[in-house]
């Protein structure tokens, strides 16, 4: 239980723009256990997606490794790695793709993944799956610009689900949506992660959403992490000057806001 | 399963009926069907089909317009419509082969350049560069150089030119739709690289692909009929549009009927097909938005 399934060990990754050298991750290191949700949070260019794309083998790391249960990951990944670490991303516009069905997205996952399994044992696992993100099978032959926006992450979550992950990379899944969907959205993610024992490595910049869900946080600052500590503990006690900052500037949604914002929603 | 799936089926139609609601596309279409039907049908709707032949009438030579020759008759007597209708299969013959042949090839080349990157781009893109260097007409007659002239070498000579123009459009296309989220999604799920290319980057760069496929159409006819004007492609008595107008601007202004007849026919055939594209092309755009 409390060995980590993934650990990041000391990465770094520089990109060259224009002759200029950016140090995207600097000597990062992370670890994530099963079950647990490991916030990464901080500013826009922080290199918070570069580590989920280092996480999920689309970027090679110059300095340091991925170990996934102890093992390190090769730098082309075997379909069982592939399945064991998923994404849903921030964009609901553009990470379905427009000229299929969201079945046919899904499904194409499934039967990556489940190639012993006939039409029939695919369309079972496929109802089970909808049914896991809460989608009505009446809309799984819709095109995905006759969806909205929460919906449209809810199939996303469902390709991710499809693969069995054990590990979903959730790079800002919630930011595009508005509030009372992204409230609908993390609650199916918590509920999603306790009964399937997921982990996550929730990418974020959204500090109310981090206290929501997340066990631990590790704060980037410019590449690097600043501070890791569980949520509670940085919430109530910062030990850097840029966590304190971070804090500050957080406004607050109360419960009573969001009831307020929900009556509003019911009434229209 | 529930009304809903039904309204969704629906859907992809609805973007059909807004096509035919383009007045460029339809006027487009109207003209391009009615070029095709006649041209399929030639032999039926021609009044003098056996003059697209080797056929000789010296009494009726060189004669204008009248209600027994509508667009007049030529040097050796041949009524001038029925070779015009018959010169429709020949250009239209042309269109179909040369696209049939330099889409699939240019646009396979094109996608896997904007997937693979690297040098797979680079070797691809350079030699697209190149080819696209050298105008059309004279590679297509460089080629025609080497190979005898006929019907089927003249097809292969502007395919021969023609694909590279595929190749950069799929290319440029496809760079636009290798960045969206979906492809990066794929990767992750563990798609194939084929799975990938057939199934998330070619069905987002066909819409564009079959605008320039019904716009090059025309021009199409125009290479052939230029190609045949030089003396490069069909050989006589068989009927072809470009052949026809060349021989007849020997004899203007006198005899302007064995040039106007043939002439007016690319004028249609090009203008239908290019109507065609442009309204799809507006569609798309509206599409888009």
């Amino acid at each position: 239980m409390n060995t980590p399934r993934l650990e990041v060990r000391a990465v770094s990754k520089t990109f060259t723009v224009k002759l200029h050298k950016i140090h995207a991750l600097k000597d990062v290191s992370l670890d994530l256990r099963k079950g647990e949700c490991h916030a990464v949070v901080g500013e826009s260019g922080s290199g918070k997606s570069t580590l989920g794309k280092v996480i999920l083998g689309l970027l090679s790391p110059d300095e340091g490794m991925v170990l996934f249960d102890g093992k390190p990951v090769p730098t082309r990944r075997t379909l069982p790695m592939k399945r064991s670490i998923q994404l849903v991303q921030q964009n609901p516009l553009s990470t379905l793709n427009p000229k299929r069905t969201v079945s046919a997205s899904v499904i194409q996952a499934l039967k990556i993944h489940h190639p012993d399994l006939n039409r029939a044992e695919i369309l079972v696992r496929f109802e089970e799956v909808m049914g896991e993100v809460r989608m009505p099978m009446d809309l799984a032959d819709r095109y995905p610009s006759e969806l909205s926006g929460g919906q449209r992450q809810r199939i996303a979550i469902a390709r991710a689900l499809a693969c069995d992950p054990e590990i979903i990379v959730l790079d800002e899944p919630t930011s595009a949506l508005d509030v009372l969907v992204q409230d609908q959205l993390l609650r199916l993610l918590s509920e999603l992660r306790q009964r399937k024992q997921l982990s996550y490595v929730f990418i974020t910049h959204d500090l109310g959403v981090v206290r929501q869900l997340a066990d631990r946080v590790s704060v980037f600052q410019r590449g690097e992490i600043v501070e890791t500590a569980p949520t509670q503990d940085l919430f109530d006690n910062p030990q850097t000057a840029y966590c304190r900052e971070l804090l500050s500037s957080v406004p607050v949604v109360s419960e009573e806001d969001l009831k307020f914002i929900s009556n509003l929603h019911a009434k229209t | 399963m529930s009304s809903q799936v039904k309204v969704f089926r629906a859907m992809p139609q609805s973007f059909t009926a807004g096509v035919f609601r383009n007045p460029l596309f339809l006027s487009g279409f109207v003209i391009a069907t009615i070029v095709v039907l006649v041209a399929v049908f030639a032999p039926f709707v021609a009044p003098y089909p056996e003059h697209a032949g080797p056929f000789v009438d010296f009494g009726n030579v060189r004669t204008p317009p009248s209600a027994q020759h509508w667009l007049g008759t030529d040097l050796v007597g041949r009524d001038v419509l029925s070779r015009v209708i018959f010169g429709f299969r020949q250009s239209l013959l042309m269109a179909v082969v040369v696209l049939g042949l330099s889409v699939p090839f240019g646009v396979t080349l094109g996608i896997v350049a904007a997937y693979f990157r690297g040098f797979t781009e680079i070797a691809i893109m350079r030699v697209t560069d190149v080819f696209l260097s050298i105008p059309s007409l004279v590679l297509a007659m460089a080629v025609l150089g080497v190979l005898p002239p006929s019907m089927l070498n003249a097809m292969l000579a502007v395919s021969v030119t023609w694909w590279p123009w595929f190749t950069r459009l799929a290319y440029n296309v496809a760079r636009a739709v290798v960045s969206e989220d979906f492809i990066t999604a794929s990767k992750v799920v563990g798609a194939s690289h084929s799975a990938i290319l057939i199934r998330d980057v070619f069905p987002n760069c066909l819409p564009t692909i079959l605008t320039k496929m019904a716009n090059d159409v025309g021009f199409i006819i125009l290479v052939a009929s230029s190609l045949s004007f030089l003396g490069l492609g069909l050989k006589p008595p068989t009927p072809d549009l470009g052949s026809m107008v060349a021989s007849g601007a020997n004899l203007l202004p006198g005899s302007w009927w064995l040039t106007l007849g043939p002439a007016m026919a690319i004028v249609v055939a090009v203008m239908g097909f290019a109507l065609m594209g442009d309204g799809l092309r507006d569609e798309l755009d509206k599409a888009k938005k």
